[in-house]
């Protein structure tokens, strides 16, 4: 009896104390804890870790030594709780340190965008001020131009006019010289009529146009004459020379005695050289016993003869 | 001696089914510990941020009060400790959301100024 009932109390006190528990809430905190392990939990939240770890030891050693499934499953909750807690710290410490990093981060980069952005408005200034300045050098060529246009218009204005006034002048010379125009310029002939048959003296007629000559000399004083006596082909060269010499020099002693002066008189005798029509017959010849006064331009030069 | 076994048996048994007593004023400290988590957790906004876990808090908290009034102080004492660890967990669940975000959002910040940076330095 004795010896049963000894048996019967170790048998109960084992059966009490013996098999461990079997908890799903055990085996999960403990994995918990083993994935918090792994993401370094430890590190970065030390305190709760250490807590967590703790409350897994309790409920493992409750589950090995106890037999009350209640207590060990509440035990394994509390622990589990305790590891996510954990990890929520350890987030939470984790994220504390990224924002001071951010934090630095940002100030580094607004100050890198604001010197950007003052880059960029240095730089769309400088464009500004070159575009304008090419605008007002654009602008200043063109008004150059608008001006030069002007000028040269103006100045082509007043050649044609200058033009047509001389052409008009011209032209009144002409009418009042009863001259001719030819390249040397204004030529006045005093035909053979307006001489004595074979003299150099000047008849009433060769006298009115020298007095026309000399109206003219007069209204253009920088104006000089050249007078060119020439003959027909009858007689000597000699005498014909001297013939024409004579009546250039009858023409040159009637402008000297109006008034003009020697020195804007210049005569020369060409004989029966450069004749104006064919010698053949009475008309021709009369045609080429004449004297030509050739008119300077306004400087005073006569071209030379040439034909 | 037979008296003397029924007794050891008896003592044997009883400290193996622990059918410790839990004082009424224990499992009341353990709610009132719990209900003061639960208010630090909805400080936290842990509503927002941590909803299930704060609901978990909640019901227990509501379980461990009816428990009390049954005079059950064991399951009182135990649904007052998980509902305070519950409300823990939702507090620093909601404070590590919280804290992310804002880290999000100056990396966001970080990444809006980089954008304009690369604009300005482009549009040139």
């Amino acid at each position: 009896m004795t010896r049963f009932s000894l048996a019967l109390v170790v048998l109960v006190a084992a059966g009490c104390s013996a098999p461990a528990v079997l908890s799903a809430r055990v085996s999960e905190a403990q994995a918990a804890l083993a994935a918090a392990t792994a993401n370094g939990v430890a590190g970065d939240a030390p305190v709760a870790y250490e807590e967590a770890r703790e409350a897994v030891t309790r409920a493992e050693n409750a589950r090995l030594q106890r037999g009350d499934q209640a207590m060990v499953d509440h035990l394994g909750y509390l622990a589990l709780q305790q590891v996510r807690i954990a990890e929520e710290t350890a987030r939470l410490n984790r994220a504390g340190r990224d924002i001071e990093t951010a934090r630095a981060e940002r100030q580094r980069v607004q100050l890198e965008a604001r010197t950007a952005e003052a880059e960029a408005a240095q730089r769309r200034a400088e464009r500004a001020q070159r575009d304008a300045e090419a605008a007002r050098r654009e602008a200043e060529t063109a008004q150059q131009a608008a001006q030069r246009e002007r000028a040269e218009a103006e100045a082509a204005r007043q050649r044609a006019e200058a033009a047509l006034r001389r052409a008009q002048e011209l032209a009144a010379q002409v009418d009042d010289l009863q001259a001719r125009l030819t390249n040397r310029g204004l030529v006045l002939t005093l035909g053979d009529v307006l001489f004595d048959t074979g003299q150099a003296t000047l008849k009433p007629g060769g006298l009115r146009a020298v007095e026309r000559l000399v109206a003219f000399l007069n209204d253009y004083p920088q104006r000089t004459v050249l007078v060119e006596g020439f003959t027909d082909e009858v007689g000597s060269d000699e005498s014909n020379l001297r013939l024409s010499e004579r009546r250039a020099a009858a023409v040159q002693a009637a402008l000297l005695e109006r008034g003009i002066p020697p020195a804007r008189i210049r005569t020369r005798g060409y004989g029966e050289g450069f004749p104006v029509a064919s010698n053949a017959t009475a008309a021709g010849r009369q045609q080429n016993r004449r004297v030509e006064v050739v008119i300077s331009d306004d400087n005073g030069t006569i071209p030379e003869r040439t034909e | 001696m037979t008296r003397f076994l029924a007794l050891g048996l008896a003592l044997v048994l009883a400290g193996c089914t622990g059918t410790s007593r839990i004082a009424p004023e224990t499992a009341r400290a353990e709610i009132r510990t719990a209900r003061t988590a639960l208010s630090q957790a909805e400080q936290a906004d842990a509503a927002t941020h941590a909803a299930v876990a704060l609901r978990a808090a909640r019901q227990k908290l509501d379980d461990a009060e009816r428990a009390l009034s049954t005079g059950d102080t064991e399951t009182a004492e135990r649904l007052g400790e998980q509902a305070a660890i519950d409300a823990k967990l939702a507090e620093a669940r909601a404070r590590a959301v919280v804290a992310e975000r804002a880290v999000a959002e100056v990396q966001a910040a970080i990444q809006a100024l980089r954008d304009e940076i690369a604009r300005n330095r482009r549009a040139n």
